[in-house]
């Protein structure tokens, strides 16, 4: 109540160009799955600095020549600056809390359990 | 052909019913409906969301650790059909519905067994707070200790509005 007036119609933005190719498929941005289990991967390869998730060559395609690269949240920054400030948002450091909790398991949800079995192939060469 | 469960709310998804994405690291992500969907690319954490299993389990409210769910699994390697077994299988299922369902109840009675008291005492602090509305409708002598809170609570009313005039 009280807000006035509603500034733009409902679904106003669908026909903005840079809004709309946001929300194609291929322009989909990582999801948190995918990050934490780059996390995981990096982790166990023995990398505790997670340096393998920073790109280190230069891209002439990617802003910043893909120099400042934010891999919580997988975006490329044009320069330090611009790194260091995102670093600063509400919005990294709430991914970098949703990176740190447990993975989302679906199978666990739907109260699947995983099948054990013998390995079908396995003992062929014995 | 199998019944799918949605990835978002858990629900089974039969053949021919809601959708498929599969993303370009070839994960798939089964859905039972739009709503489900559209809430997977928002990118919603199904656990935060109030109507998925997923939130309902992890905040305790359903049935997470149990026996009856090692019968259900994604099975991958296919069975040479037998019509014993067939019959047997189908018995045994309908047998661990009801057990599983029974366990449900049970459940959610001991869930659920603390929740009159504590209705109780929420309304008891409501009465207790909002006295001055009801107090001429009130006999003083029935309800001593919600009569000894309100007291409390005006007093402190009292000093408040004391310390205000003060300053």
């Amino acid at each position: 109540m009280g807000n006035g007036p509603k500034q733009k119609k409902p679904g106003a933005r669908s026909k903005i160009k840079k809004y709309k190719r946001a929300c194609l498929t291929k322009n989909r941005s990582k999801d948190l799955d995918q990050i934490q289990d780059e996390v995981i991967a990096a982790k166990a390869s023995g990398d505790v600095t997670l340096s393998t998730l920073s790109s280190v060559e230069f891209d002439d395609d990617l802003p910043g020549g893909g120099q400042f690269f934010c891999w919580e949240t997988s975006r490329h920054f044009p320069d330090l600056k611009s790194l260091t400030d995102h670093k600063k948002t509400r919005e990294y450091k709430r991914r970098v809390k949703q990176i740190k909790e447990e993975k989302y398991d679906p199978d666990w949800a739907a109260g699947l359990t995983k099948e054990k079995l013998p390995p079908a192939h396995g003992d062929k060469k014995k | 052909m199998r019944i799918e469960k949605c990835y978002f709310c858990s629900s089974p998804c039969y053949p021919g019913h809601g959708m498929k994405f599969v993303r370009n690291d070839s994960k798939q992500f089964r859905f039972c409906r739009a709503k489900c969907h559209r809430s997977f690319n928002k990118k919603r954490n199904p656990r935060k969301v109030a109507w998925t299993k997923a939130y309902r389990k992890t905040r305790g409210k359903e049935m997470s650790v149990d026996t009856t769910f090692e019968f259900e699994a994604r099975r991958n390697r296919p069975v040479k059909y037998d019509r014993e077994l067939m019959s047997k299988t189908i018995q045994g299922m309908q047998r661990v519905q009801e057990i599983k369902e029974a366990r449900e109840v049970d459940f959610y009675k001991d869930r659920m067994k603390d929740a009159k008291g504590y209705k109780k005492a929420q309304a008891r602090e409501e009465i207790a707070n909002g006295l001055d509305l009801i107090q001429p409708a009130m006999s003083k002598n029935r309800v001593p200790e919600v009569m000894a809170k309100f007291e409390k609570n005006r007093e402190k009313k009292a000093n408040k509005r004391h310390d205000m005039e003060v300053n």
